[in-house]
């Protein structure tokens, strides 16, 4: 099964993929510009994220209700912003695409943030700061993780949201300057997955979005970042937090998304981490009786270096060097015998699944439209990505878990209860 | 810059077809086919009201559904979790509500043939090995502690505590700490012989499905024996607490958890669209009032809003913000202003607005398959039949600014709030009154306070 798409680019460097699909109910228009908080200045740790706020403030025809418009004529609208990039989106009954892209042209032509919208969504941030981290149990993983993975000085180490004293001396300038680096034409990329036509989007995109005047000057240069060597000596972070139970995290540092030992990467992850009837969940949970739960993540870092982790709590009593020296023996043998053929047909059938339910909704397809796009440098890539992962064998699977996830190669994380 | 568009007028889009049958053991069965649906949804519901728990071992009912995944008669131990995920399968989701317990599975559409069955044991044929129900005994304990360090969820909690203190609703759903611990084998064995009968069970299935669904329905739970039952009725509710003020003390908290709320009719009411209506401008739109109000004019949030969750036989309306403890009374001050209708009633532009979104984004959130499978089975548990979505958009699409005004009001009286806070109690408490809110500190595990509370309050 694969999604048709077409292509173009505007006049002024906006480049626009189209998917339709006859049965959606809405359509889903997806913008990425190429600027996360990786590309921040240092000092102005999240300041991209701040920005992303501010973009829905106000422009020269809209006075700061973008969202509400849309949620008036039946849409929903938002926009998130990670390491390497910031999306907006918006899905909307198909009659109200064009005004979905006469706003987003708007803000894109036109920002315009007042003293007090700053001051409020600076303080939205705080807020939203404490909501997701400061105010939830295990709530600064997220943070000493990056903080062991990646050098201080490194544009990873930091969470997005970033360090509020450094928001705090953000200032119109840098709004302004930060819009006309970044928000211009030819770093835009945008998807639509629609009910219309090709060429009624096409059109219609053009309309708007298209009548942006082109940015002078080359466009942004974003900063390259060079892979970082595998961990070595084991990096530890011990820290004692008011938990009812501690957490044990191993990490690797892993390639890039776009690299072509990621599937297999991501293959060895399930195999160790992922459901019920993965390798630690059956022998940690419950044969040995040693784990409460497991887990497999990646961070999806897509310049130089990217982050593996596998993460287990666990059982009353249970000490973290037990469950770790256990994990690491898991790491010996599958790096040593590699998968069965059940573990390789479990996790092709899972990632099937998997793939197929992540891009059922319009809106998600038109993200990783985006996202496949924007790593692969071809929208198209996302017709490939599933055969990609299917094509990787046990030996694959063998030879990166001894390259990239071996026990040599680990960093760990102690998030221990205080008693 | 080219000038702003109209929009053309969305067509009204309805609910896809449900098909519905009966297996001759009494299984009711709802089918939606959605083409271009490549993960199917399959939730198994059973009809058992959460009242018939054992008071002792409250828990049992989402225990029981949540081990069904642990291995089964045909799949001892690992072997069932290794069929279920080498098709592709996996348990989404598995607990008890308190009209109803489910499981719900999903799977490829290519391999719906080998789930079904799958599911079909698990529910029909659970083994609950001794150890796999202490380990989900534990496993849960851990799960309520983490919530005792959580001040949302300690929020959360108090709210329904104080709105309800007598009814099972009013306490966790999958059991307390006291309740939890106690669960035996014996007893989730003696629940789900008691509950898990075709007579009172419902297959929903949604997705890309076959054209021989229904033999492949029957195939894999015709075999399941309708077995005999008797199930007490659903207790019902009882008089809800009203006008009260109560925080929980969780002093080292980054920030204030405030919930707000009560009891109103549910789905089936004809007061319910005109509730929605009102409940969109207040609380459920990013633009709603208390959203503009507490996060864009005031940045004392990242967002506060309120829904209406509709049960069987009622729905609870709640009101929820986070905010730095410092604003917190400020912030419980204006959401009290806000949620008083009557001082600034829903305009003809609002209830336009509202009517607009609820017409036209819910049906942006029911695109997919799993959307629409919680859809058909919130229904189910409701007893609505699957016509209700169009008759209920219908009825919006009619709703006046004065019927939504009229309807919030009368259901949601600001004397008949309970407002449960956590965070540090004695700032709170200062705050508060400084705002004129009187408020009490919940005791901890202090029966005889909140028995003098329930008296006074309903």
């Amino acid at each position: 099964m694969s999604f048709a798409m077409a292509t173009r680019t505007l006049d002024n460097g906006v480049q626009v993929t189209v998917s339709r699909d006859e049965f959606s109910p809405g359509s889903a228009l997806n913008l990425w510009y190429r600027v996360g908080s990786a590309d921040e200045t240092p000092g102005s740790s999240g300041f991209a994220h701040l920005f992303e706020h501010l973009m829905f403030a106000g422009s020269a025809h809209v006075r700061g209700d973008h969202t509400e418009i849309l949620e008036a004529l039946g849409g929903v609208s938002n926009a998130t912003t990670n390491h390497d990039r910031t999306n907006y989106f918006e899905t909307v009954p198909p009659g109200a695409l064009p005004l979905a892209l006469w706003l987003e042209a708007d803000r894109l032509a036109s920002l315009r943030v007042s003293g007090t919208a700053l001051r409020t969504q600076r303080a939205v941030v705080f807020e939203e700061k404490r909501q997701r981290y400061d105010n939830q149990p295990y709530g600064d993983q997220l943070e000493l993780l990056l903080g062991l993975a990646f050098p201080d000085s490194h544009p990873y180490a930091t969470p997005t949201i970033g360090i509020m004293s450094e928001l705090d001396a953000a200032s119109l300038d840098d709004v302004r300057a930060f819009h006309s680096t970044w928000y211009r034409p030819d770093n835009l990329h945008v998807a639509v997955v629609s009910p219309q036509s090709d060429d009624e989007v096409f059109h219609l995109v053009n309309k708007y979005l298209g009548d942006v005047p082109a940015a002078s000057g080359p466009p942004p240069k974003r900063a390259h970042l060079d892979p970082l060597p595998s961990f070595s000596n084991v990096p530890r972070l011990t820290v004692r937090r008011p938990v009812p139970r501690s957490v044990l995290h191993l990490l690797w540092r892993t390639p890039p998304v776009a690299h072509p030992d990621r599937p297999a990467v991501a293959v060895a992850l399930d195999i160790f981490g992922a459901g019920q009837a993965c390798r630690l969940h059956h022998d940690l949970v419950r044969d040995a009786g040693m784990a409460e739960a497991v887990g497999a993540g990646d961070f999806g870092f897509t310049r130089g270096t990217s982050l593996s982790t596998l993460t287990v709590q666990p059982q009353d009593g249970v000490e973290l060097p037990r469950l770790e020296a256990t994990i690491v023996d898991h790491l010996t043998r599958l790096a040593n015998h590699g998968p069965t053929d059940a573990e390789i047909s479990r996790v092709r059938a899972q990632m099937e699944r998997e793939w197929f339910g992540g891009l059922a909704d319009a809106g998600e397809r038109a993200d990783a439209i985006n996202e496949d796009w924007s790593n692969w440098g071809d929208p198209d890539h996302l017709n490939q990505h599933l055969d990609e992962w299917l094509a990787v064998t046990a030996e694959d699977v063998a030879r990166v878990a001894a390259t990239w996830l071996g026990p040599d190669a680990r960093a760990v994380l102690e998030y221990e209860e205080a008693k | 810059m080219a000038r702003k568009p109209q929009v053309q007028a969305a067509q009204p889009w309805r609910f896809p077809p449900v098909d519905e049958t009966v297996l001759p053991n009494g299984l009711q069965v709802s089918t939606v086919n959605l083409p271009g649906q490549r993960v199917v949804t399959m939730t198994l519901l059973l009809d058992v009201p959460l009242t018939a728990e054992p008071r002792q071992t409250e828990g049992v009912a989402a225990l029981a559904m949540q081990a069904c995944d642990e291995g089964t008669l045909p799949h001892p131990g690992s072997e069932l979790v290794d069929a279920l995920e080498g098709c592709g399968a996996v348990t989404q989701d598995a607990g008890a509500g308190l009209d109803g317990s489910t499981i719900t599975i999903e799977a490829p559409a290519s391999r719906l043939a080998q789930a079904l069955p799958l599911l079909a044991e698990m529910v029909a044929e659970p083994a609950y090995d001794e150890a796999d129900i202490q380990r989900l005994v534990e496993s849960r304990l851990l799960v309520i502690a983490t919530g005792l360090v959580s001040p949302p969820v300690q929020a959360s909690k108090a709210l329904r505590a104080w709105l309800l203190p007598t009814h099972r609703v009013g306490r966790l759903l999958s059991g307390d700490t006291e309740t939890v611990a106690t669960i035996t084998r014996d007893d989730v064995v003696a629940w789900h012989q008691r509950v898990a009968q075709p007579v009172r069970a419902r297959l929903v299935l949604a997705g890309e499905l076959p054209s021989d669904v229904n033999d492949l329905v029957h195939g894999a739970f015709g075999s399941w024996s309708p077995g005999k039952m008797s199930m007490p009725e659903a207790e019902p509710w009882p008089p809800v607490a009203t006008g009260k003020v109560v925080v929980v003390d969780h002093p080292d908290a980054a920030q204030v958890s405030l919930r707000i709320g009560t009891v109103t009719p549910g789905r089936t009411s004809s007061d319910w669209p005109a509730l929605q209506v009102a409940n969109a401008t207040v609380g459920a739109m990013f633009g709603s009032r208390l959203n503009r109000v507490l996060r864009e004019e005031r940045g004392l949030t990242y967002g506060a809003g309120s829904g209406l969750t509709s049960l069987r036989d009622a729905a609870f309306f709640t009101m929820q913000a986070e905010c730095r403890p410092e604003v917190a009374a400020e912030a419980t001050s204006l959401a009290l202003q806000l949620l008083d209708l009557s001082a600034a009633p829903v305009t003809p532009d609002e209830a336009r607005d509202a009517i607009a979104y609820i017409t036209g984004a819910t049906p942006l959130h029911l695109a997919t398959a799993d959307a629409i499978a919680a859809q058909v089975t919130s229904f189910a548990l409701c007893n609505l039949p699957p016509t209700w979505f169009d008759e209920y958009t219908a009825a919006a699409r009619r709703v006046t600014a004065e019927d939504a005004t009229e309807a919030f009001a009368r259901h949601i009286q600001p004397t008949s709030l309970v407002v449960a806070l956590c965070g540090p109690a004695e700032l709170l408490l200062a705050d508060l009154a400084r705002h004129g809110i009187d408020a009490k500190v919940e005791g901890r595990n202090d029966q005889d306070n909140r028995r003098s509370w329930t008296d006074a309050g309903v």
